[in-house]
């Protein structure tokens, strides 16, 4: 279906998703929309550990720091992907990889925002309020409400951003009203939430056999429960059918231009080299699933890919790893002017890493986002005080898409 | 919050509400409910929940819809004038004929040649759009709701936004703004598939009343003030199961509750077993509206006969048990004093009626007693069975067991059984019996049933349930379909029949999907509020280092301590 009717039936079929996705009355009935750009953004909630999916290889001081968590050289079974020397993709971001060469992939290391807390829900707040204080409104929310007036025509204005899951999160909260989208019934949490369910209801005589079997039966064997994790499809509630349905929304001529989508299961703090590969894996597929689904809108596309903070450097007494601050954000789309690694790399020898643990942060988060706002979407520079208010102005990083 | 107080709120209420303050006297506070009248909601400007007579309406119209639809159906292909409306004349009370043949052999019944020998008797072939049982299906206008002035099927739940009662949703406790409702983006009602489907064209009127009052009971749950005497409701609900596997019972079954058992939860057990016997959603599934007695004026005209399904349960399950040692005669001269206890659909309001015509008559000996015949004769039988020793047993026994342990602590079991004998039967007496047992405030003996897993949840959440029929279906996926046990004993309250692998996959995933509604709370602030020291150490470091608020809340919402109440 290229189009959405409007407004659209009760139950309405989306490339073959059939009767899975449920529009319900989303309404896309839009007819001048904003902006004819798009705008994704994808929260990894848990704190990826960008030293694991952009691995810094040539770094000297990397393997010293994580020697059971780097994977093989680029070139060798299961190696990384090389990304032109010196750092090297996750081997499961295969996609993204495909993305990098077509040019579509930048990748900005050594990235966190202007806070310095380790606590998930605290960094997730600032990620998404883009203040240096927490608000009950996201940047984004905030962004839309600040796009051209002239564009703010239709009273159902709604439809310009949706958020995809089964709340809004605070990074679309706010005055601007927006829509919100989710299949019916039940998604199924991160492996590893599974995991520590199960490790919480062990001792418990009831639940805890119940719980296991109930994994067991499901197919999860015990080698999943160690952590590895080989079936990357989730159904109709996984990653990678949600951002299908928010490509095919974003695709409609009258859908919303602007969506938010989360994707948990990064808090890596044991066996961290299985645990990644599920996320990691259902963040690539997903990738792709989205372009797939936007089609030609995939041009004028771009995805941010963000997290609260990274991890630490040196690996744990439980070959995974604490909580830390810079990381990896990715921008991916037809619009981003893409093949490049952009880090003001700050080095893992001694000395350099942050309060010696971390990954030390060069490059503020809220600058990649300012830098796509406005040369993507044409946010008034002027606003941006407004829109992530506060503190030391960041400033917008530039060159991140192409000139149209 | 001391162990008893949080204690007090899992075990005898309906989970710790994020909205209320715990009380500071546990004991006193559950005494108080029992004392007190029931929480009341709503507001004068929303209608009220349908009653009985509306649903039975409800009946009656989805009835004459599928009717004229079939005639229509038969006129076109037999190219002829549809039957005239002496068709209709159709017993309301012989709701549905198939049950009836399970008396004889399966066949039509001795000397029913067509379905007029008797007004109103059919052999459940000859009542048109009865014979599949599909009695809410396919209705052409679901939107009409008797009784509703604006035609509209429910007071505020068209648009989803507003539960019954609560014009605009804002009566929910904690809803300060719209964003800690999922659905609802700055306090309006925003697009998504849970607020897109209520008063459906398509859906019969049973089915739109069944969806406005469950919805309206489960956030009755979820918000009462009252939680101890909620749960008594829902146990007595329980102990008196009507249910949709006998698909006419879905326009009436929140009036059973409200009209039924809540009225006399506090009150004598005899006069809600009367009010249950008597209420047209017990006489429709237990079969009571169609059974005659042989001996009747409308028995030896019809040659229709009893049918011994409610006199049965009733015995067997509502009050005294097989503990009684009572007899297939004793069943059968029940059901005979039964008879005539019927429904009328055509009076004004709809309900329950007395069929002198078919009632048996003559004397019955029933447990050993002799019960004069007649309307009263019933009254006396069921006032008897109410108060007889093996009843008190057995409710003190379900008592004890939903409220102790899975397996009822003998003591236990005999207080409660005392204090019923001595009070006859006073169902408040007995509920206070339970708060004064030590055995009662062990936490943790009991888990969880779905239902009041999601209604927990729904509290400590400070959230509503949806409104919408994915809302029930949650239930339904659960393992616990609302009103919808598969049998008279209803639903089990051991531990073992709600701990099977997929059933806990289940309620897992479904609290991680409900977690998604936390927002920008914190769930470990909730928790050390609500749950106070049940929160044990191990969830507490395990939500520390959760990576989401979502996963935390899950967590909570799936460990032990939340599991059980």
């Amino acid at each position: 279906m290229d189009r959405l009717p409007a407004p659209l039936p009760r139950r309405a079929t989306l490339l073959g998703l059939t009767s899975v996705v449920t529009l319900g009355r989303i309404s896309l009935a839009v007819a001048a929309a904003p902006t004819d750009q798009r705008f994704v953004v994808v929260i990894l909630r848990g704190a990826l550990d960008g030293l694991s999916a952009v691995v810094p290889y040539g770094d000297p001081g990397l393997a010293a720091l994580r020697p059971e968590l780097v994977p093989p050289a680029p070139g060798q079974d299961q190696g990384l992907l090389d990304l032109g020397g010196t750092f090297g993709l996750h081997p499961a971001l295969a996609h993204a990889h495909a993305l990098y060469k077509a040019n579509e992939l930048l990748v900005v290391h050594a990235v966190a925002g202007n806070y310095r807390v380790r606590s998930h829900f605290e960094a997730q707040d600032y990620l998404e309020s883009g203040a240096d204080h927490r608000t009950s409104s996201g940047w984004l929310n905030r962004a839309v409400a600040a796009m051209p007036a002239a564009r703010q025509t239709q009273p159902n204005a709604e439809s310009r951003a949706i958020a995809i899951g089964p709340s809004v999160p605070l990074l679309l909260r706010g005055q601007q009203a927006v829509a919100n989208w989710a299949p019916h019934g039940f998604a199924e949490p991160e492996h590893a939430l599974y995991q520590q369910i199960l490790s919480l209801n062990r001792a418990d005589p009831i639940t805890g056999p119940a719980i296991e079997a109930g994994l067991r039966d499901r197919g999860f064997g015990d080698e999943v429960m160690g952590g590895v994790q080989q079936d990357a499809a989730k159904g109709r509630y996984g990653f990678p059918a949600l951002a299908t349905a928010a490509g095919a929304m974003l695709k409609a001529p009258d859908g919303p231009r602007i969506a938010a989508l989360e994707l948990g299961g990064w808090d890596t703090h044991t066996a961290q080299t299985n645990r990644l590969v599920q996320p990691l894996t259902q963040l690539d597929t997903g990738l792709d699933a989205l372009r797939t689904a936007l089609g030609d809108a995939w041009g004028r596309t771009v995805v941010m890919v963000m997290t609260e903070f990274g991890r630490t450097a040196r690996m744990n007494g439980t070959r995974g790893t604490d909580h830390g601050t810079a990381t990896v954000a990715f921008l991916a789309g037809g619009a981003v002017a893409g093949g490049r690694v952009v880090a003001n790399w700050p080095g893992l020898g001694r000395g350099q890493l942050f309060e010696d643990r971390d990954l030390a942060p060069t490059t503020d988060i809220r600058s990649v986002a300012q830098g796509i706002l406005v040369a993507h979407l044409g946010l008034n520079p002027a606003v941006l005080g407004a829109v992530f208010p506060g503190g030391e102005p960041a400033q917008p990083l530039r060159g991140l898409v192409r000139a149209a | 919050m001391d162990l008893r107080t949080a204690h007090a709120l899992v075990r005898f209420g309906m989970g710790p509400s994020g909205a209320q303050p715990p009380p500071a006297d546990p004991s006193a506070w559950l005494l108080n409910q029992i004392r007190q009248p029931d929480w009341t909601w709503g507001s004068p400007s929303a209608g009220p929940l349908p009653t009985t007579a509306q649903g039975l309406a409800a009946i009656r119209e989805d009835r004459e819809d599928r009717l004229a639809a079939r005639q229509a159906d038969l006129g076109t292909a037999a190219g002829q004038a549809a039957p005239g409306p002496a068709t209709r004349q159709t017993d309301p009370g012989m709701t549905d004929g198939r049950r009836f043949p399970r008396m004889a052999d399966g066949r039509a019944f001795p000397g029913m040649t067509n379905g007029r020998a008797v007004p109103g008797m059919t052999n459940g072939r000859a009542v048109p759009g009865m014979a599949d049982g599909q009695t809410d299906l396919g209705m052409a206008d679901g939107r009409r709701f008797p009784g509703m002035a604006d035609g509209r099927a429910f007071p505020g739940m068209a648009d989803g936004r507003a539960f019954p009662g609560m014009p605009n949703g804002r009566a929910f406790p904690g809803m300060v703004d719209g964003r800690r409702f999922p659905g609802m983006v700055d306090g309006r009602a925003a697009p998504g598939p849970a607020t897109a489907q209520a008063a459906t064209p398509g859906q019969s009127r049973s089915r739109t009343l069944y969806r406005a009052q469950g919805l309206a009971a489960v956030a009755r749950a979820v918000m009462t003030q009252t939680p101890f005497r909620e749960r008594l409701v829902w146990f007595w609900t329980n102990h008196f199961t009507i249910s949709l596997r006998r698909p006419q019972c879905a326009a009436v079954a929140g009036a059973f509750v409200q009209e039924a058992i809540r009225p006399h939860v506090t009150g004598r057990f005899q006069d809600m077993l009367l009010a249950v016997m008597r209420h047209p959603a017990m006489l429709l599934y237990l079969d009571n509206a169609g059974s005659v007695g042989p001996d009747s004026m409308g028995g030896q005209r019809s040659h229709r006969g009893l049918n011994e399904n409610l006199a049965r349960e009733c015995m067997e399950l509502h009050t005294v048990t097989p503990a009684a040692d009572y007899t297939q005669a004793d069943v059968t001269a029940f059901a005979r004093i039964l008879t005539g206890w019927s429904i009328e659909l055509r009076n004004d309001p709809p309900g329950f009626v007395f069929r002198p015509r078919i009632h048996e008559p003559g004397e019955q000996t029933l447990l050993g007693r002799r019960f004069p015949d007649g309307e009263d004769g019933g009254i006396e039988a069921l006032r008897y069975l109410a108060n007889h020793p093996a009843t008190h047993r057995s409710l003190a026994t379900k008592l004890v067991c939903h409220f102790v342990a899975d397996t009822p602590p003998p003591a236990a079991v005999r207080r409660i059984e005392g204090i019923l004998r001595d009070t006859g039967g006073d169902l408040g007496a007995a509920a206070a019996g339970l708060v004064g047992l030590d055995e009662a405030w062990t936490p943790g003996s009991k888990i969880r049933t779905p239902l009041d897993l999601v209604v927990a949840s729904f509290r400590l959440l400070e959230v509503p349930p949806d409104p919408s029929p994915p809302f029930l279906a949650i239930l339904a996926d659960l393992g616990q379909p609302l009103w919808a046990a598969p049998a008279p004993n209803g639903w089990s309250d051991v531990a073992a029949d709600w701990s099977g692998p997929e059933a806990m996959m289940r309620r897992i995933d479904w609290a991680f999907a409900v977690s998604g509604r936390i927002g920008d709370r914190d769930p470990m602030a909730i928790a050390e509020a609500s749950l106070g020291p049940l929160y044990r150490p191990a969830t507490r470091d395990a939500m520390a280092r959760a990576g989401s608020r979502r996963e935390a809340m899950t967590m909570l919402l799936t460990s032990p301590e939340f599991q059980r109440r």
